[in-house]
């Protein structure tokens, strides 16, 4: 059944940042985060995990769990477990560095033969935008590559802080857009990988309203684990 | 009967899905139920059956248009479900019975039941709860991270809930399923376990006719069941107030429940012991590489910390549950961070000039500095962490591995996997992929270098073992 006056929806999905050696994705999503984790949780949660709820245009509420995968060549054939089950990659390239950006292509075509199409939101992310006189990648090739394989870009600077909330929350936009739906349902419940039969329990928003009291005779709950 | 693996499937699921719409049955009979005879004045005379119904409703939605949206809802789940078309469920149901008796158990006999069952169910309850619950239960929502530390409900307050009166549907399809799962034999031990059933010998005779699967399609089966529950419970009066943080709380709670039932079973159908023995194999062999080869940051290589950190990892073995098992390697990860933290502050106390020999984790560390640093030093990154965790599983050669991975992966919640401690689960896998397809290249010898290295940390233990 509908939910007409449900107060609010929310979703969750994972959200992984890929990208070459030293583009600066840690500090991109140190940055996003920055002022949302006090200071004191942060300590034992490292940089390699970081969650953060931020509303979409459409008043979803998207918490992001975000992941930074490590960068270097040799866990390259790890990938793959980190972006299985994303509903969003981030790929970093460093515009000072040429490498990065072919590096940064290879992930989209790795992303492109591995993950169902219209599975995965592609935001491609040109870092250090500061550094703009020794840039080596000009903002026309890489928007050129980008509208080639139908990506967000978006020109970022950690440092300044420029463009990395415009990223993000472009990202939960076209992931609301493109996969709003199946989101939600996930959300509820987290469905993903199993068939998908969701059974429907929807009552009256009024009828929980209702709120009988229970009694409080107990009935036997069955042991727990023994 | 058609046998094929499809076939099956399709027929537990039907099976699942009839008891999910039963279970909705329950909550809204409940519902009716408790308004009609604690809130409402005796119904009107001469209205029967469904008018009577109508105008209880009324009065406690206070519109008429609701009460009629209710019952029409209500009335056809009232009915016997129509004859499935599976062939075989064509017999009414055991499931279906179950819960149809449960239903009309009259309110009082219900009520007497439970002030009977009191005590025996709380002496045999609580000592379980102690043993196994909490303290792992605290750790897993710790480790947890952002997500419900404060808030949510614990295990134990789970369990609490379940035994009230108002959860009845919820136990009932609990033990239904376990036993469909488990059958008679299993330990859903319906006279012990469950003390409510011996004064209900109906609903104990029926159960008995249902049907067992054992561990066909298990973990798909758990994974719809779990999902089902943890929608039930979100529309549930009762249940509902928690809030989506605690009901997400509460199906990893159902998942420890259930999993800790039926854990030897489940875990038979993911253990694979040709992988996991080759797994050791080629852990034991490669137990000559150093923390330098294996490009440990500097700062990391603390034996103490890194023994602390493999003890943890070794105890996954003892988690029966896929919440524990996870639970222990974020507790392993945890040590780990704390000691990059460490590690790193101290070599800024020190000075940052200390060469360029480290790592490569550090590589990108030092890069870092040089566009912008957070305010608060991270404390660690991805690049930091992966070798050390790597160093770590090498070290700690937990016993069959991989099928205590298989097992979490296919039992556990998707949305706990999607969070953190499913970072540091896909963190472990990753560390074991590596190891696995680690070459002389990677870790800086040649190939026949470390080939003739291999051979002779594995026939050293052959000769000692």
């Amino acid at each position: 059944m509908a939910e007409p006056g449900a107060p609010k929806t929310s979703v969750e999905f994972k959200v992984v940042v890929l990208g070459d050696k030293g583009v600066g994705k840690t500090c991109l999503v140190l940055r996003f985060i920055e002022g949302y984790f006090a200071p004191k949780q942060q300590s034992t949660i490292g940089a390699f995990f970081l969650t953060k709820q931020i509303t979409a245009t459409d008043g979803t509420i998207c918490k992001m769990q975000i992941w930074d995968t490590a960068g270097q060549e040799r866990f390259r054939a790890m990938a793959p477990l980190y972006y299985r089950n994303a509903a969003v990659a981030v790929v970093c390239f460093d515009i000072m560095d040429e490498e990065s950006f072919q590096k940064m292509k290879d992930w989209v075509e790795e992303l492109r033969t591995n993950v169902p199409e219209g599975k995965l939101v592609l935001a491609i992310a040109c870092t250090k935008t500061d550094m703009e006189s020794k840039r080596v990648v000009s903002r026309a090739r890489a928007e050129h590559f980008a509208t080639e394989v139908g990506g967000i870009i978006c020109e970022t600077s950690a440092k300044e802080n420029w463009g990395v909330n415009e990223l993000f929350a472009r990202v939960c936009d076209r992931a609301m857009e493109t996969r709003g739906p199946e989101l939600r349902g996930q959300a509820s419940g987290g469905a993903a990988g199993t068939g998908g039969r969701k059974s429907k329990f929807g009552l009256s928003p009024a009828a929980h309203a209702a709120g009988f009291g229970g009694d409080t005779g107990a009935e036997s709950g069955g042991g727990c684990c023994g | 009967m058609d046998a094929s693996p499809e076939a099956i499937l399709h027929r537990v699921r039907e099976r699942d899905a009839q008891m999910c719409v039963l279970l909705q049955r329950t909550e809204l009979l409940n519902r009716v139920h408790r308004g009609a005879i604690s809130e409402l004045p005796p119904s009107p005379e001469g209205m029967g059956g469904r008018d009577s119904l109508k105008a209880r409703l009324a009065v406690i939605y206070g519109c008429q248009d609701q009460a009629e949206t209710v019952l029409n809802e209500a009335v056809p789940l009232l009915q016997p479900p129509p004859p499935p078309s599976s062939p075989v469920a064509s017999t009414p149901d055991a499931y279906t019975k179950a819960i149809r008796s449960l239903l009309s158990t009259p309110k009082a006999n219900t009520a007497a039941t439970a002030r009977s069952t009191r005590a025996p169910s709380n002496s045999s309850g609580h000592p379980r709860v102690q043993s196994g619950g909490p303290p792992s239960v605290r750790r897993a929502e710790r480790g947890d991270g952002g997500r419900n530390s404060s808030s949510a409900v614990t295990y134990r307050v789970f369990l609490e809930r379940l035994t009230r009166s108002e959860s009845e549907g919820f136990v009932e399809a609990i033990r239904l399923f376990l036993f469909s799962i488990l059958g008679n034999g299993g330990a859903v031990n319906p006279a012990a376990g469950r003390p409510r059933a011996s004064s209900n010998s109906d609903i104990r005779r029926e159960t008995e006719e249902v049907e067992v699967y054992g561990s066909s399609f298990l973990s798909q089966r758990c994974a719809e069941f779990f999902l089902a529950m943890q929608n039930a419970m979100g529309v549930h009066t009762s249940w509902a107030e928690l809030g989506y943080d605690s009901l997400v709380a509460c199906r990893e709670h159902l998942e420890r429940f259930v999993m800790s039932k039926i854990h030897p079973l489940a875990f038979g159908s993911k253990l694979d012991g040709a992988v996991d023995a080759s797994i050791s194999a080629r852990l034991q062999s490669l137990q000559f590489l150093t923390p330098h080869d294996l490009n440990v940051s500097v700062y990391a290589r603390e034996e103490t910390v890194l023994t602390l950190a493999q003890e943890e990892l070794r105890k996954m073995g003892r988690g029966r549950c896929p919440g524990d098992i996870v639970s222990r390697v974020v507790r392993c990860c945890d040590t780990l961070f704390a000691l990059i933290d460490q590690g790193r502050r101290f070599k800024q106390g020190v000075g940052r000039g200390g060469g360029g020999g480290g790592g490569k984790g550090r590589g990108e560390g030092d890069s870092n500095v040089s566009s912008w640093r957070p305010e608060r030093d991270p404390a660690g990154t991805a690049d930091d962490f992966l070798p050390v965790l790597i160093y770590v599983v090498l070290r700690a050669r937990v016993p069959r591995l991989h099928s205590m991975c298989e097992y979490v992966q296919a039992f556990h919640s998707p949305v706990a996997l999607m969070s953190r401690p499913g970072y540091c689960f896909v963190a472990l896998r990753s560390a074991v992929e590596f190891l696995m397809t680690l070459n002389g290249a990677a870790v800086g010898m040649s190939e026949q270098d470390f080939r003739r290295r291999a051979l002779d940390a594995a026939i050293g233990v052959d000769a000692s073992s």
